[in-house]
């Protein structure tokens, strides 16, 4: 049983009253724990193809199933949940909320959910000790270079310990080591916690990491 | 929950800045409430506490209802009356201790009389009164009483001689008066008969003398006022009624001034006007209260746009932000939740900001008051009277405006699309 299945998914944008397609007939299937690469050029379709998976785009055709979940069939809230519970996002540009300390990003996630204090704690230290910056917890991000920054973004994908994180670009705001420092973070955590991951890069050594890897190509998704 | 609490205090906080430009009308409009509002209660307080103690408290002046409504009365003269039967129900109110009656002498009168050597008749407008609600007003050495011979005892109007030291005097070149001066003045007064409506019957026309004894707030003012036994005898000469029957007026005196306010209350339910003087007095001021603070509540309505034209803006700068909490398993539900509970927080700051100022206000104005204006009579030791229910108002206002100038913000942050958020 794959963790991700997207059967036959479209996406279409309404630009100025056109139906503009971006991707089509897309068909994927990823199994629990594997790393996952998708490539392609600017404007092809790859945030859009994450949107779906991570559950914040739910207008598109075809099905997605993620943990034996059928998404389209989820409400607002229940989607939210899923967020929540199961996927973890990484973007390019961190996103880290730079008026919370690095702590208080990281278990922003806790506040949509039941977390008890006592579990938040176990987790905080847990994660930050994995991304090594237990010593910068109190720090605001503005302080931070750019792979500590990814690392705080990553410790609170982490937080609610998701099956799946849906990566953008991770590596792409950094320069060559501290993007080597990161590929083996998550090598380490896909070890740890058995976390599967989808990411989009364009990045040679990624691909090299990776179980498989997709292109997108005229609107359609290509193993290579 | 907790924790989008304390996000919104942190988003608070982060753009206190923008917020706080954004609150000033709503504070100086919450300011504004308080002091003016603290204001009115205080005047009420030191006229009705200091100055409307002073008066007999336990007169009430009794009226009909129609002849209140001044130039708009339609019910024509006849039926502003207190009955008889209406005089008995009131007496019989617990803790009344007299009425006493004023009624209208509805029968042609004339005064004629020599004044600076010129003769002079005129018609005339009298009232008759219980003698005993205007004793105090009586000359010293003079009697208000009804009596068989002598001179018919008549108090005009302080205000009459007022009037005519003022206009008449200047305008046929007669001398000023004084109280003193004319008391004691005597003129006919005939009975019977007037320019208006003739003479109907000049076998009954009567002549008797007058003499003024004293000068009254209770009397008519252009005319003058006697004991109501004359109007009796005027009445039973004339018409061969020996009854009166209706009323203009009655003074009700009450055994203390505790038991006022429950005598009014019953006299009002009896469909009669009540003391229009201190109804008077309370309600302008009143009225003067709710005008003012009816625009301070203006100022922070429309300071409401101030915010929503901030939140709106907040909204728009945070879009990325708010997608991030989005993907991160914030439900539209939450996001709502957050922008109105910041607005509500902010509400709150700035209801105290303003009532911290409105007391500044006040306190300085005090200040100011007991070191700049001199003296007068019932000057308090402050001008106003704030408490804890205008502070709980103000800051309901606050927050009310705040939130309700978040609302369209906040419906339009849970509805951006996260996806689009974060991708842009
Ligand atoms: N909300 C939207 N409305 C209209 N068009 C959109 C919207 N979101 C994305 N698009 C368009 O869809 C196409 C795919 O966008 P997407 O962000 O998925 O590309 P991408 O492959 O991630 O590109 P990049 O490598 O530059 O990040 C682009 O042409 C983009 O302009
Ligand atoms: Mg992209």
């Amino acid at each position: 049983m794959p963790l991700i299945e997207l059967i036959e998914v479209g996406k279409s944008y309404l630009i100025d009253g056109v139906k503009k397609l971006i991707i089509d007939g897309v068909n994927l299937s990823i199994a629990r724990g594997s790393i996952v690469a998708i490539i392609g050029p600017s404007g092809s379709g790859k945030s859009t193809l994450l949107n779906i998976i991570g559950g914040l785009d739910s207008t598109f055709d075809g099905e997605a199933v993620v943990e034996n979940v059928k998404l389209k069939d989820l409400s607002d809230v229940e989607l939210s949940r899923f967020r929540n519970e199961k996927i973890g996002f990484i973007f390019q540009h961190f996103n880290l909320l730079d008026h919370l300390n690095c702590r208080e990003n990281v278990i922003l996630p806790s506040y949509f959910s039941r977390l008890n204090p006592k579990e938040i704690e176990k987790r905080v230290n847990y994660l930050f000790d994995k991304v090594q910056l237990t010593h910068k917890m109190r720090q605001y991000p503005p302080t931070l270079s750019g792979g500590e920054k990814q690392r705080v973004a990553i410790a609170r994908a982490l937080f609610m310990n998701p099956s799946v994180l849906l990566c953008d670009e991770p590596t792409g705001d950094l320069d060559d080591v501290t993007a080597s420092t990161i590929l083996d973070l998550f090598l380490s955590i896909r070890k740890d916690m058995n976390v599967t991951f989808v990411i989009v890069t364009h990045e040679e050594r990624i691909t090299k990491i990776a179980d498989e890897i997709y292109m997108i190509k005229e609107r359609r998704l290509v193993r290579i | 929950m907790k924790g989008i609490s304390a996000l919104a205090i942190k988003n608070l906080v982060r753009n206190k800045g923008a917020l706080f430009l954004s609150s000033v009308g709503i504070i100086f409009g919450i300011a504004s409430f308080v002091f003016f509002v603290s204001l009115g209660n205080g005047i009420k307080s030191v006229v009705f506490g200091k100055i409307l103690a002073q008066l007999p408290v336990n007169i009430i002046e009794v009226t009909p209802k129609s002849s209140t409504i001044g130039i708009f009365s339609f019910g024509g003269i006849s039926a502003s009356h207190i009955e008889d039967s209406t005089v008995d129900t009131i007496s019989s109110i617990k803790g009344v201790k007299a009425v006493y009656k004023e009624v209208v002498l509805d029968i042609p009168i004339q005064a004629k009389g020599e004044f600076y050597s010129r003769r002079i008749v005129t018609d005339l407008a009298a009232t008759g009164i219980d003698p005993e609600i205007v004793r105090d007003d009586i000359k010293k050495g003079y009697s208000f009483e009804y009596q068989e011979d002598g001179p018919i005892p008549v108090i005009v109007s302080k205000h009459l001689l007022e009037l005519y030291n003022s206009n008449i005097a200047q305008a046929m070149k007669l001398p000023r008066l004084t109280q003193d001066a004319i008391i004691g003045f005597k003129f006919k007064l005939i009975v019977g008969r007037s320019f208006l409506s003739g003479v109907k019957d000049s076998s009954k026309i009567r002549e008797y003398e007058c003499q003024l004894v004293g000068f009254s707030d209770k009397a008519i003012l252009l005319g003058i006022t006697i004991p109501i036994e004359y109007v009796r005898r005027f009445k039973n000469d004339i018409e061969g009624i020996d009854e009166i029957k209706r009323y203009k007026k009655v003074y009700v005196i009450a055994e203390n001034s505790q038991i006022v306010p429950k005598i009014t209350a019953e006299i009002s339910s009896m469909g009669l006007e009540i003391d229009k003087t201190r109804k008077t007095i309370g309600g302008v001021i009143s009225i003067a209260t709710l005008i003012l603070g009816m625009l301070s509540i203006l100022i922070v309505a429309l300071s409401a746009i101030n915010i929503s034209n901030t939140f709106a803006l907040l909204v728009f700068e945070r879009r990325r932000e708010i997608g991030v909490l989005r993907a991160l398993g914030g439900t539209k539900g939450d996001i709502r939740y957050m922008i109105f509970l910041e607005a509500s927080i902010a509400g709150i700051i700035n209801g105290l900001i303003g009532i911290l100022l409105g007391f500044l206000f006040i306190k300085l104005t005090d200040f100011f008051a007991r070191n700049n204006i001199p003296d007068f009579p019932y000057k308090p030791d402050t001008f106003f009277e704030p408490n804890i229910l205008i502070f709980l108002v103000a800051i309901t206002f606050s927050v009310f405006f705040c939130t309700l100038g978040a609302l369209l913000p906040s419906i339009k942050a849970s509805k951006i699309d996260p996806a689009r958020a974060l991708t842009m």
